[in-house]
């Protein structure tokens, strides 16, 4: 039975953690075409100061940790994000993560992590990113002939060289030994080929830790190829990966399928039935929800809050907040009906949204994610799952896919 | 009437899965009075990586210790 508590609330306490993106800076050093920060429909950055200041940072630290104290939370995750994170000063940065080590270490485990273009990457932000145990994760389109199609900068040109070699620091940085490691996002365009960007990762590159992520768009801005191409890239992307069959390469949202198809949790937002707690502070200390939904419109991502004036359980229990938390929950019929529904879990919410409809309908990337999600537990099945125990975890019944298919005991085979 | 509609519900869902794992490649085959398969049959009737192999033999046929080699997560 549902408590009178706001689902938000009861899946921080459940999960004993929150992920705040902290906007450090609101402005960036390029001009990405497709950017849902500053090429999107929400122009608040405008109103929010570029970099943040100390003030803010001291609120945001306590803020966070009285969430922690009130919520009793165990794990503290805070992104550094933006804009560009790296327009701050180095030392306003560094000062910044001794701050929140001196005021949320000693209550929980805390995490800070970087999502940078890696432009701006020299020998000293490494030694920060060191001292500090900051984990860093660039953004990467693929080779050049990919990214320098829409990660350009203010006067069009590509940013591939710059970006490659702010990578290249970061990995000499690994080979040293000063960092474990760093991962690259990149955001999928399915007229591209997944290998070609997987194998350039891997071959090129020798990246191990990647993600790639389906484009910000809503049911109102949905365009060009269509859902079903995306579902292709994906099966590719699947395809290259499982066929190196090496451990060491970890693609966060194939993780999350296969984790999610054996009844696991996903490793990311946007797939599964869980909602963890995600919140955006913006550089001025405005605090909303789940920064993607800044696509939906600056009404979905303001939430009149601010890190000075409210507390992490106050604000789990906002008016926004609660109208996400039922949506997440409140599937369209067309989703309550799918039997992908455990593992997709609706989609993410920016994925569902339209001014006509809300929140209700399903991902506008569906055509695409089902047979995504079909390949990989077809692969899953050839090697062995159970036929019943992926029943199980998908229908909530060991039987019912042999009751479906009308056999007593089953093998599976590829088709010829 | 709830508990039919609960069961109609799980079938329409169940069928809908199949025909989608049937377009992804796979074909459910029916074999008479075979048992749950061994350790042998699997590895025989599947593609596991060798990791896996040596996992399971060692462990058991766990899920999570499966998943974790077979799938790198």
């Amino acid at each position: 039975m549902r408590s009178g508590f706001p689902r938000l609330a009861i899946n921080a306490r459940v999960h004993r953690r929150v992920e705040a993106i902290l906007k450090v800076a609101e402005r960036c050093n390029i001009n990405c075409s497709y950017c849902y920060f500053f090429n999107g429909t929400d122009d608040s950055y405008k109103r929010h100061t570029p970099v943040i200041k100390f003030d803010t940072v001291t609120a945001v630290a306590t803020f966070l940790r009285e969430g922690v104290e009130s919520l009793g939370l165990e794990y503290v995750q805070i992104d550094f994000h933006g804009g560009e994170p790296l327009l701050m000063q180095k030392s306003q940065f560094a000062a910044m993560c001794d701050h929140f080590g001196a005021v949320l270490e000693p209550v929980a485990d805390l995490n800070l992590c970087l999502q940078t273009n890696a432009m701006l990457i020299d020998d000293q932000w490494i030694e920060i990113f060191m001292r500090h145990r900051v984990k860093v994760s660039t953004s990467l389109d693929g080779p050049a002939e990919y990214h320098d199609q829409e990660r350009v900068d203010f006067k069009g040109r590509g940013t591939h060289c710059e970006t490659i070699a702010g990578i290249n620091r970061l990995r000499e940085a690994v080979c040293r030994g000063d960092l474990d490691g760093f991962g690259v996002l990149c955001v999928i365009n399915p007229a591209r080929s997944a290998s070609r960007i997987y194998r350039y990762f891997v071959d090129e590159l020798g990246l191990d830790s990647m993600d790639f992520l389906l484009p910000q768009m809503t049911h109102d801005t949905f365009a060009g190829l269509p859902a079903t191409a995306y579902g292709d890239f994906l099966c590719q992307l699947f395809d290259a990966w499982a066929a190196d069959d090496d451990p060491r390469i970890q693609v966060r949202i194939l993780n999350s399928v296969l984790s999610l198809l054996l009844g696991g949790r996903s490793k990311v937002t946007g797939l599964g039935a869980e909602m963890p707690l995600a919140i955006t502070i913006a550089s001025d200390g405005s605090v909303g929800p789940d920064d993607t939904l800044r696509t939906c419109g600056t009404a979905m991502i303001e939430s009149g809050a601010n890190v000075s004036s409210t507390t992490l359980a106050e604000f789990v229990n906002n008016p926004l907040m609660r109208v996400l938390d039922s949506a997440k929950e409140n599937l369209s019929a067309g989703c309550r009906e799918c039997c992908w529904q455990r593992v997709c879990g609706g989609g993410q919410l920016v994925h569902r949204h339209s001014a006509r409809d809300g929140f209700n309908a399903p991902s506008v990337f569906c055509d695409g994610l089902k047979p995504f999600f079909a390949h990989v537990a077809a692969y899953l099945l050839v090697r062995g799952l159970p036929l019943g125990r992926l029943s199980e975890v998908l229908l909530g019944d060991a039987q019912a896919l042999e009751s479906a298919a009308q056999t007593r005991c089953v093998s599976i085979q590829n088709l010829p | 009437m709830a508990k039919k509609t609960k069961v109609d519900a799980r079938r329409k869902r169940a069928s809908a899965l199949l025909a989608q794992l049937h377009d992804a490649g796979v074909k459910i085959v029916n074999i008479k009075g075979q048992e749950t398969m061994t350790l042998d049959q699997l590895t025989a009737a599947s593609k596991l990586s060798k990791a896996a192999l040596k996992d399971i033999s060692t462990k058991g046929i766990d899920f999570t210790a499966w998943g974790a080699w077979t799938l790198r997560f």
